[in-house]
């Protein structure tokens, strides 16, 4: 029994892999939707990156504005250049911290990521429920939260004004990896 | 007056109207190393986003992701800097062939660099 204590001790301090500092997302997705009767919107973004730090619970996230895809040319068009204006603010970020977050914990865990979003010029205080899976070190992070047009000083011409939803509803979804730097 | 109008504004700002890719010239030339070599010296302005750029490098990574295929190439040797395509989804058959380390040469949109230099609408180019 004496010589099984170090072997135990070692199995438990040392037989686990060391745990990754920092994890990246560079193909998560953000979706968001608008539902009015008089018609739907939907749009994409495949290439949204995120990075969270293990070790501190932080989250950053950063998204190209113009890079949503949209089912029409044109409603892309109009994103861009009436309602985000992203040439003159090409990204959304967002940064904040995961909290009560567990690493260790293996499965699923929700908890509350807690953090400033910034868009459009606009930074606003943001709380989201968020799913967390660790499959074998290997993390994704889902969830969906609801966004107040009026709250990023976004402007819909009164003609378009029945054609898009006053609060949209976003999906996220990011698979991580470990960040090599 | 404003009812005929009406209609006819709400058709034209919908009505879909996409850039063809395939036919389109490329406004840039350029290989992965290079465009992530500027990134590094911190030059993100020496290209616009919107630009129709060809891009020749190495395919580091092959994945389908979000159900899309997307090719990252390499962006140097010791480089975690890539440059991400999301590509059209009628280049899959012509994407059978490729596998990572293979040389390529692609054409699409530049959207803008985040970790990554990011083009959108990507075809294998044809030239």
């Amino acid at each position: 029994m004496n010589k099984l204590i170090p072997i135990i001790f070692l199995f438990v301090f040392y037989g686990q892999p060391p745990m990754q500092e920092k994890i990246i997302a560079r193909q998560g997705r953000v979706a968001f939707f608008s539902y009015t009767a008089v018609e739907n919107i939907k749009a994409e973004n495949n290439q949204v990156l995120s990075i969270i730090d293990l070790s501190t619970h932080e989250i950053a996230v950063s998204m190209l504005m113009n890079a949503f895809v949209f089912e029409k040319a044109l409603m892309r068009e109009h994103f861009n250049e009436s309602y985000v204006e992203s040439d003159i603010y090409p990204k959304a970020t967002f940064e904040g911290k995961i909290i009560d977050f567990d690493p260790t914990i293996e499965g699923d865990q929700t908890r509350m990521v807690r953090g400033t979003f910034s868009m459009h010029g606009v930074t606003k205080e943001l709380e989201i429920k968020t799913k967390i899976e660790n499959l074998g070190g290997k993390y994704t992070l889902s969830g969906t939260f609801e966004a107040y047009v009026k709250d990023y000083n976004i402007k819909i011409p009164p003609l378009l004004a029945g054609n898009i939803a006053k609060t949209i509803s976003v999906d996220f979804r990011f698979e991580y990896e470990p960040y090599e730097g | 007056m404003a009812l005929a109008i009406g209609p006819f504004l709400l058709w034209n700002n919908y009505y879909p109207r996409q850039i063809n890719i395939l036919e389109a010239e490329p406004e840039l030339y350029l290989d992965a190393e290079t465009l992530i070599a500027h990134v590094k010296n911190e030059n993100e302005h020496f290209l616009e986003a919107e630009k129709i750029v060809e891009i020749e490098g190495v395919i580091k990574e092959i994945n389908s992701l979000n159900n899309r295929i997307t090719i990252f190439l390499e962006g140097g040797a010791a480089e975690s800097a890539c440059v991400i395509c999301d590509m059209q989804a009628d280049q899959t058959d012509d994407l059978k062939d490729y596998r990572p380390k293979d040389t390529i040469r692609l054409k699409g949109v530049f959207k803008g660099f985040l970790k990554d230099a990011i083009f959108l609408n990507c075809v294998i180019s044809q030239r």
